[in-house]
């Protein structure tokens, strides 16, 4: 393309102001972690931190129950991501591959969730969960989000393409529905589930305000609950309060430095399908 | 819950659907129980809840009077105000940077595939997160940005006074969502074919021209998605708020859907939120439709 260097120049610039806007809070944060206390309070406040204090994040993790916390977390956001892999596709696969009555008004209906943001549903399913009695358990935090309209819809997209004939065969062979589904659909839709399990585990993984309502006792805390009471007993001690930031930090940014390419493939995915 | 004689109707008429028909039913039934549970028997239930007033287990019929309380409370009114005042201006904010950025990352710049990670990267960490690193930047006796805003001369800024607080929060919610919108709006300008480009550039038009003429027109159906976006994911901000200034200092940053939390886990009174949920359930489902009304309007050249 024949764009002037001015205009090329501009580009940099304002690319490049904005990515370390978006990088300094969290390199922030990062060196926060590791200052120790005086330093912290000193005027000016420094940029980095004199020497590394690990120290910091050993005191965080004993000062409370973190492992238990990032236990929690990792329950509650891995069994809702497994189960919606096994969920979305199939309710992908039914709304790709098969034709049924009420099939227009059922995917209305789904479709039609993406509208409701948590904040409708969220105390009316307090009270169901109550009387359910999942207060405080891992149920009360998986089960609401088993399935969502973004995935069903995502996996269908990516399972449209594959030939009726190949199902077909399989059903001539004599293969079970669920065995076709099992064997057949799921090994080809990889991409779809991967990005799944990217956006589900960290949707999940970073989940605060159901946890909020349905935990109250501390064992049961997720990691996120268990940062900000933690952050409420150590208000003043902003590098402590870092350094558990971090633990919450951690699997997110080893996902995102491994999972790029599902990672970008999803948001550009969400963008076209509008 | 159905009679015998229902079931048995419901039966027959199950058996007689062909085995497609049956089979997307059984692989569809665990879904279909989940969103009704889940889903569609809360949002049934907001309005009825709303006719109740007390406590969770206790409360007492009220009627419409739950309705008609909000609109004599000074609180609610305020937040709504508030709330308004919030999404006007951050809306604005993260629709037009991330519409220039996503402009320039369009283009071909070397390390493109960088930049776009680098900038959508926030929307993946934890809101507690940039809840506090924010806080510790803004604060404003050791905050990092006073201190360098004090290189140019600006005194001290309160970035958590009554009057800045809700800005604080715009700033945090935006450095969240401007790299995911930035990259929804380039996966729209990808759906642009290039010649529309050439030939805009044949008949000697700048960029800006192009932009406005090309670019724009075209993007409109993501233009409205974004914004659409943006409102439905304005209710993360509860767990900026939480974790930063509780909705005040004098209910400055007393966002709806944080007020809505206090009604009903703190002053326990789930009817008077529910009556709250509705109300704003109806907002939120009219600002959609008049969206999708909006989005469906193509433009072909």
């Amino acid at each position: 393309m024949d764009k002037s260097l001015l205009e090329r120049s501009i580009y940099y610039i304002i690319i490049t102001v904005a990515a370390l806007l978006t990088i300094f809070p969290i390199f922030y944060i990062v060196s926060l972690s590791f200052q120790g206390v005086k330093e912290m309070w000193s005027y000016p406040p420094p940029l980095l931190p004199g020497k590394l204090r690990w120290s910091n994040y050993i005191q965080a993790w004993n000062a409370a129950p973190f492992s238990r916390f990032t236990l929690n977390s990792f329950v509650v956001a891995g069994s809702i991501t497994m189960i919606h892999l096994f969920l979305d596709s199939l309710g992908g696969y039914v709304f790709a591959k098969f034709r049924f009555p009420g099939q227009n008004l059922i995917f209305l209906l789904i479709y039609s969730t993406l509208v409701f943001p948590i904040f409708i549903r969220m105390i009316p399913l307090y009270i169901i969960c109550n009387s359910f009695g999942w207060n405080n358990t891992y149920q009360g935090l998986i089960f609401p989000f088993m399935t969502s309209a973004f995935g069903i819809f995502l996996m269908r997209q990516i399972i449209l393409p594959i030939p009726r004939e190949l199902i077909e065969s399989a059903r001539i062979d004599g293969c079970s529905e669920l065995g076709i589904f099992w064997r057949m659909i799921m090994p080809l839709c990889k991409p779809g589930l991967a990005i799944i399990v990217v956006y589900t585990f960290i949707f999940q993984w970073n989940s605060f305000l159901w946890p909020l309502i349905m935990i109250d006792t501390t064992p049961m805390k997720t990691l996120p609950l268990g940062i900000t009471a933690f952050s409420r007993d150590h208000w003043m001690q902003w590098n402590l309060v870092a350094a558990s930031a971090i633990f919450l930090f951690i699997p997110t940014l080893i996902l995102f430095i491994t999972m790029q390419k599902w990672i970008m493939r999803g948001a550009l995915l969400s963008g076209l399908k509008s | 819950m159905f009679s015998i004689q229902e079931r048995n109707q419901i039966m027959r008429r199950f058996l007689k659907l062909d085995r497609e028909s049956r089979t997307a039913y059984v692989f569809l039934s665990p879904i279909l129980v989940f969103f009704f549970i889940f889903y569609f028997l809360p949002i049934g239930m907001a309005f009825y809840q709303g006719l109740y007033s007390g406590m969770f287990g206790k409360s007492v019929f009220v009627g419409l009077k739950n309705y008609a309380r909000i609109f004599n409370d000074e609180v609610v009114l305020t937040s709504l105000r508030s709330t308004l005042y919030f999404m006007v201006i951050s809306g604005s904010v993260i629709f037009l940077i991330s519409l220039g950025l996503a402009i320039i990352l369009n283009e071909n710049i070397r390390a493109r595939t960088t930049f776009r990670s680098i900038l959508f990267f926030p929307y993946m960490i934890s809101l507690v997160i940039i809840g506090y690193a924010w806080s510790f930047i803004l604060d404003q006796r050791n905050g990092i940005l006073n201190y360098f805003l004090s290189f140019v001369g600006i005194p001290n800024i309160e970035w958590f006074s009554p009057e800045l607080a809700l800005l604080s929060i715009v700033i945090m919610f935006a450095w969240w969502l401007i790299g995911y919108c930035a990259m929804l709006f380039v996966a729209g300008m990808q759906s642009i074919p290039g010649e529309y480009y050439e030939a805009c550039r044949l008949d000697g038009a700048s960029t800006l021209d192009c932009l406005r003429f090309i670019t724009i027109p075209l993007l409109r159906p993501i233009m409205m998605f974004v914004i659409l976006m943006i409102i439905l994911f304005s209710f993360q901000t509860f767990v900026l708020i939480f974790n930063t200034t509780g909705g005040g200092p004098n209910n400055a940053t007393n966002l709806y859907i944080f007020h809505l939390y206090r009604v009903a886990f703190l002053h326990l009174n789930p009817g008077y939120a529910s009556a709250l949920t509705f109300l704003g359930m109806t907002i939120i489902i009219g600002m959609a439709i008049i969206i999708f009304k909006k989005m469906d309007i193509k433009f072909e050249y």
